[in-house]
């Protein structure tokens, strides 16, 4: 608990305060304009962070993080559009209020319940992350390379309707992480001559391709011209009337932690599971879907739960469970800084300081959301179609801006074409992502536990922990066996 | 489960398509054997394992291709690809001319493609985002970028 204190003063510094406020503003912008995900928004970011300080970089990503979940619940509200995936559940019972005049009631709803969720959220990562950083250390290389093939196949299984699409996309990642140097022998792998990529593939030039290019050009067939009138109506909520939420905070919260932690899984699956929770729990669910303001707490309280948790593997065991938890990864990485438990002892004035910035945010976009109401809700009228090329210039700017080198920012559109080509397909983005990430560190686990073990295979399965990571690997590869026998038996029965 | 790619709202993606991305990632996978193949001792394993696991699943989504028409959420294909040309276009020009000149003549021109067709809402926005990008990025972080043709630099 000290340790988790001694962070405090680090998040307090005149830096940090002012790129968490920049964060939380941008985030809730971002989060607010239908389109734009915190994914998107942190892609653009990550180009710039190079110049930045570990908690300045970290605390603007907070702050993206946590406005972008609420900031989502803006168009879903007043227009029935979910402005982020995670907000889906919020226009249930938001579009209804708002259609009977009581638009900045359900704003408010939706803005102290996501404040609660990500408060929640902030506190589980503090309670949790430092004893799972207890049980990391007895890992030895063995482990860790379970620990990488269980991220990428929980991640790439969980995240794709095809299982096979899953996996081939956790694969091309785990290619394009072999470009470069091999740091054991030094000989180059898929090179082809090209100096620019000797060295590696740069993370964030892959990061903001993939990320930020497919959906700025999603953007220009969107239909939102920027011509719709959204406006805060009625009387807001009353101080004595958000605590009547308690109940429904908490138990959304608890869900949107654990769905936090559970690899692959993510804001969307958060907010719908803890809306059908408190429909499920309610003596009088036919009020649901009519306005009810529990059905926005629930979603809303629930998808910014997820938020802080969702980086518990990856503080503490250097795997991300989804594609922010890989950008804020891919951040720490440009600094230098390694996730996993080296990182509590070497940087714990950086990885206590970045738990604070978590719960700070949810305070700021609290305040953030009540002063700047009327300027976010203004944000809907701005036109897709204008909006996509400022994103691509930015995009172009900030690859350049990181590495000074225009084939950078070619090899950034070629990740966008990537990144567009495939997910028309139904490949999924995020675990190439992670398989960029985790594919060098299995294969120095791997190898090192070779050597150690001098040959012998069997080394692999030798520690109760290898054993029970390579149960649960099979147990999520068995799980679309599973899927579609239940599939079969069901469409028999019918 | 959390993201589902394949909608049934949205633009359509054709059998064909996808038998295409498919057999590019097949392709890759056979490319990354090869370079596996080249290497030494334990240099070898992760790109020959890697490389032979994509070909193995591209064939199993080659095997379950239906003939369906399949919806996305991504951009249609023509619109992308015009989209990623000029894109193209402006990373050229911008290596030329600056990122903010380039710019004068790639914003108007996407979002024409998106469907936009208020002239002076565009005009207005090119104007001040170039301005607005030239005081943050030259000015405020005052980072070196390609010379400008306009606006100094």
């Amino acid at each position: 608990m000290v340790e988790v204190l001694s962070g405090l003063p680090h998040a307090l510094i005149l830096d940090s305060i002012l790129a968490m406020i920049v964060g939380t503003a941008a985030g809730i912008l971002v989060g607010a304009i239908p389109g734009l995900t915190a994914t998107l928004a942190m892609a653009l970011l990550l180009p710039f962070t190079y110049t930045m300080s570990p908690l300045v970089a970290l605390g603007m990503m907070a702050g993206i993080y946590n406005g972008s979940m609420y900031g989502g619940a803006i168009p879903a509200i007043l227009m029935r559009i979910p402005g982020t995936p995670s907000a889906v559940a919020t226009t249930f019972d938001g579009y209804p209020l708002a259609q009977a005049g009581r638009a900045k009631y359900a704003l408010h709803i939706a803005l102290v319940s996501s404040t609660a969720g990500s408060i929640i959220s902030a506190l589980a990562l503090m309670v949790i992350a430092p004893p799972l950083v207890s049980l990391a250390l007895q890992f030895g290389p063995t482990e860790y390379f379970w620990v990488a093939v269980f991220g990428l196949t929980s991640v790439s299984l969980l995240l794709a309707g095809a299982p096979a699409k899953g996996l081939a996309s956790a694969m091309i990642g785990v290619a394009v992480g072999l470009v470069g140097m091999d740091m054991m022998t030094g000989s180059e792998r898929l090179v082809f001559g090209i100096r620019h990529i000797a060295g590696g593939i740069d993370l964030a030039v892959m990061l903001t391709g993939l990320f930020a290019v497919p959906p700025a050009l999603a953007m220009l067939a969107s239909s939102a011209n920027g011509d719709g009138r959204a406006d805060l109506t009625g009387a807001g909520l009353k101080v004595r009337e958000a605590f009547t939420l308690t109940k429904t905070w908490i138990r959304s919260g608890l869900i949107g932690v654990v769905i936090g932690i559970m690899p692959g899984a993510g804001g969307n699956l958060a907010g719908i599971l803890g809306y059908a929770e408190e429909k499920r729990a309610a003596k009088d669910s036919a009020l649901f879907g009519k306005g009810d303001p529990r059905g926005i707490a629930a979603s809303e309280c629930a998808n910014n739960a997820d938020n802080a948790s969702s980086l518990i593997p990856t503080l503490a065991l250097g795997v991300p469970g989804n594609s922010v938890a890989a950008l804020m990864m891919g951040a720490m990485l440009i600094q230098g800084l390694n996730p996993g438990p080296a990182l509590f002892s070497q940087h714990a004035d950086v990885v206590y300081g970045f738990m604070w910035q978590m719960l700070i945010t949810a305070f700021l976009m609290l305040g953030l959301g009540l002063i700047g109401a009327k300027l976010f809700v203004n944000m809907l009228r701005i036109p897709a179609a204008l909006l996509a090329p400022m994103i691509l210039i930015i995009c172009s700017l900030g690859t350049y801006a990181s590495t000074n080198a225009m084939a950078d920012v070619w090899l950034m559109l070629g990740f966008g074409l990537m990144g567009y080509v495939l997910s028309r397909s139904g490949y999924p983005i995020a675990p190439i992502v992670l398989g960029a990430i985790l594919g060098p560190m299995a294969e120095s686990s791997f190898r090192q536990a070779l050597l150690i073990a001098r040959g012998d295979p069997l080394s692999f399965v030798s520690s109760p922990i290898s054993i029970a990571l390579v149960i649960a690997v099979v147990a999520i590869l068995a799980l679309p066996l599973v899927r579609g026998r239940g599939r079969k038996n069901e469409a028999a029965s019918t | 489960m959390a993201v589902e790619p394949e909608k049934l709202e949205g633009n359509p993606v054709r059998p064909l398509e996808r038998l295409a991305v498919a057999l590019a990632v097949a392709l890759a996978g056979g490319v990354v054997v090869w370079d596996g193949a080249r290497q030494a001792g334990a240099s070898a394993y992760f790109p020959i394992a890697v490389g032979s696991a994509m070909i193995a699943l591209s064939a199993v989504s080659v095997a379950r291709l239906d003939r369906e028409t399949r919806m996305t959420e991504e951009a249609p294909l023509v619109r992308g690809f015009v989209g990623l040309g000029m894109l193209a276009a402006f990373i050229f020009l911008a290596g030329q001319i600056g990122f903010l000149t380039a710019s004068i003549a790639f914003i108007p021109a996407m979002a024409l493609l998106g469907g936009d067709r208020n002239f002076l809402r565009i005009a207005v926005g090119t104007v001040a985002f170039v301005i607005m990008a030239y005081v943050v990025f030259n000015l405020a972080f005052a980072q070196p970028f390609p010379a400008e043709l306009i606006l100094g630099g």
